[in-house]
């Protein structure tokens, strides 16, 4: 329970005259009609006193206007003089006067009069939600109020504030804080003609489930009149939680398409697709992943590193890779999930076409050309695949720089399935790890990522 | 297409296209084996397709390419392919009957006559599909098995390419393999690595296949 002291000088108004023992509010702008506000079981002082020179003494006014009570009647103190009072449960407003001992100067009555009005509040706030998502709104409202007056300007308010952790919100009208539909500021506010309140959770306002609301009534001795949890009627627990993750737009078909006949284990990638309509966040987690979990599936944001997951932000875009299946005829599925939506390519591995002898891969055509040797063998056939030189000859590159291009008939950037390198470096000592090959139209060309030249021969083949 | 030939094989796969100018049918011209290490591959020019295995066993599995001739590090059986356009046996497989393709460039592409047995290709690794290391006996390659054999003369029929292979001995392969024979019936494995032992703490650095390899069996 608070104890609320309220000190003051006695007003020079002569007693026995219109407007004697004016009222000393609490506050002119936020308590007009009211000295203090307090709860069952505050103790409130009054600390009075008559102002310099003519300190003297203090009366407690009996007589019937203003009709003190709960205070012995006819009590004369000196200045100043404290009195005291722990509310009940059973008052509503308590009013006392006061006059001083110094009479007035005309001779009639005394100088200086003033009377304090203590009026008990109570309510109980609840909450419209027990969790509010950030930017959202939560609707607080007030029962069983009491002890208020009707409000007038700014005064005969109660006050809605808002703690994390215990700790003040005081952030305001920005995504970081709080917005109130019933003030610019940090603190809601409720009267009587409207006990409800609407609180909007701003957009980047910190999540948490330790949040706290607090109603609060107006007391001008204390520290923080309005929010001071001396002054605390009641309050509410509640969440703040982020929005759910939407989005993003389908991208599958950025992807681009499948593969087919693709040699075994070969290294897919994908298209770059661009991601949008990602909100809550805009920036979200995508992962890559294969349907059988082999493969070595990876992302690359923007063109960034590969890796399992990262983060990609809408504008941005998202290329899978993984390898395809080490065994023939199978395929194997590359996705990448955002959020629960999902993009995909498959990667199917060619046929096993048999290399005859032992080979349990064969093919089964029944058409085309073979040629059989002396032993009824086919050496050549539909069912076999058979290698067929398409060029050699030796390359080189200087370091840090590409070879020229090496004109290969059929090669196209991605038919690793039917058109093929081999390389060889024969520079000492070697360096083969710092070699890029870069299949192109018709040709390719060897980039070199080591400091030093480097050279050696190639054979290109179709199969 | 108003002339010439186009055989297409099962799954889609390349035979024959007479209107290609300079796509040639491999044809075998030189096998044998070599003994001990460093044995020397015969018959071998620049531009032929190189292939061969173990003779027996298992064991790290390498050529020394840029050598010449080429050798193997252990005792190997290899085959030489020859482009048909370098190739000049015609009595290989009957000297006077068979069918002889001419290419748009009126070169020969194929020549029946000149092979009497066929290198059959089961499988092709695009560039970097294989991770690379030091894959030996009893070690579990992952995304470096290039072929698991379905039985023992599978196993002792596969040959892999070699062309792009160095062997430089226990601390160095680039493009070479390891025969595994004490494994079911058989598999081989990538073996591509630098071993630079405890300098700067590196110790083994797999590297990856830069350039395509094939593996496959002879007729």
């Amino acid at each position: 329970m608070a104890t609320y002291t309220y000190t003051f000088d006695m007003t020079a108004h002569q007693t026995g005259t219109a407007g004697h023992y004016p009222l000393k509010v609490g506050s002119a702008t936020y308590s007009t009609t009211t000295t203090m506000w307090a709860k069952t079981g505050d103790v409130v002082n009054y600390v009075v006193s008559e102002p310099s020179p003519d300190g003297d003494s203090v009366n407690y006014n009996n007589n019937t206007d203003p009709d003190p009570d709960n205070v012995p009647a006819s009590v004369t103190r000196s200045s100043p003089s404290t009195w005291s009072r722990t509310i009940q449960a059973s008052d509503a407003s308590i009013q006392w006067g006061y006059f001083g001992t110094t009479p007035h100067s005309s001779g009639s009555g005394r100088k200086y009069s003033n009377k304090v009005i203590t009026s008990r509040v109570a309510g109980t706030l609840a909450a419209g939600t027990s969790s509010v998502v950030q930017g959202s709104t939560i609707a607080f409202s007030v029962s069983g109020m009491t002890g208020l007056p009707a409000a007038s300007g700014s005064s005969n308010y109660f006050y809605i504030s808002i703690r994390k952790g215990g700790t003040m919100v005081h952030t305001n009208n920005t995504a970081a804080g709080v917005y109130w539909d019933s003030s610019n500021n940090q603190l809601g506010k409720v009267h009587t003609g409207d006990t409800s309140t609407t609180m909007t959770a701003g957009s980047s306002l910190t999540a948490g489930s330790d949040y706290t609301a607090h109603l609060c009534h107006y007391n001008p001795t204390t520290s923080e009149p309005f929010y001071n949890p001396v002054n605390q009627l009641s309050q509410v627990s509640f969440s703040v939680t982020a929005p759910s993750a939407s989005g993003p737009s389908a991208f599958d078909s950025g992807l681009g398409n499948d593969g087919i006949n693709l040699p075994l284990n070969q290294q897919v990638t994908s298209s770059a697709a661009t991601i949008s309509g990602m909100a809550n966040p805009t920036s979200q987690t995508v992962t890559a992943s294969t349907n059988d979990g082999q493969g070595s599936p990876q992302v690359s944001v923007a063109g960034g590193t590969y890796a399992t997951s990262a983060t990609v932000t809408n504008g941005q875009t998202v290329t899978l890779r993984f390898n395809a299946s080490g065994s023939n005829s199978t395929t194997r599925t590359g996705t990448l999930t955002i959020n629960g939506v999902t993009g995909s390519v498959a990667a199917t591995t060619l046929a096993a076409t048999g290399g005859g002898g032992t080979s349990s891969g064969g093919g089964n055509a029944g058409y085309g050309i073979s040629v059989h040797n002396a032993s009824a063998a086919t050496t050549f056939g539909p069912n076999l695949r058979s290698g067929h030189a398409i060029a050699s000859g030796s390359w080189s590159a200087n370091g840090n720089s590409s070879s020229a291009t090496y004109t290969v008939e059929g090669m196209t950037s991605s038919n690793r399935d039917t058109i093929g390198v081999i390389l060889l470096n024969t520079t000492s000592p070697f360096a083969g790890w710092t070699l890029n090959i870069v299949y192109g139209t018709n040709g390719f060309y060897v980039q070199n990522l080591a400091s030093t030249a480097v050279s050696g021969t190639f054979v290109a083949l179709r199969y | 297409m108003t002339y010439g030939i186009n055989a297409t094989g099962a799954n889609n796969t390349y035979q024959l296209n007479s209107t290609l100018t300079s796509t040639v049918h491999f044809a075998m011209i030189n096998q044998g084996t070599t003994t001990g290490s460093n044995g020397q591959v015969a018959g071998y020019s620049a531009g032929d397709l190189l292939v061969g295995r173990p003779t027996s066993g298992s064991g790290g599995f390498g050529a020394s390419m840029q050598s010449s001739p080429p050798t193997l590090n252990v005792a190997g059986t290899y085959k030489v392919l020859r482009p048909m356009t370098n190739s000049t046996a015609t009595n290989l497989n009957g000297s006077d009957y068979g069918i002889q393709v001419k290419n748009a460039s009126n070169n020969v592409m194929f020549d029946s006559r000149s092979f009497s047995n066929g290198f059959g290709i089961k499988k092709i690794f695009a560039k970097n599909a294989l991770a690379g290391g030091y894959n030996y006996y009893g070690a579990v390659p992952t995304g470096n098995i290039v072929h698991t054999s379905t039985s023992s003369s599978d196993y002792n029929s596969t040959y892999v390419s070699l062309n792009g292979s160095y062997w430089g001995g226990t601390s160095t392969a680039f493009n070479a393999f390891y025969f595994d024979s004490s494994t079911g019936t058989g598999r081989v494995l990538f073996s591509s690595f630098i071993d630079f032992g405890g300098f700067l703490g590196l110790g083994t650095v797999p590297i990856a296949n830069f350039s395509e390899l094939l593996v496959g069996d002879f007729i």
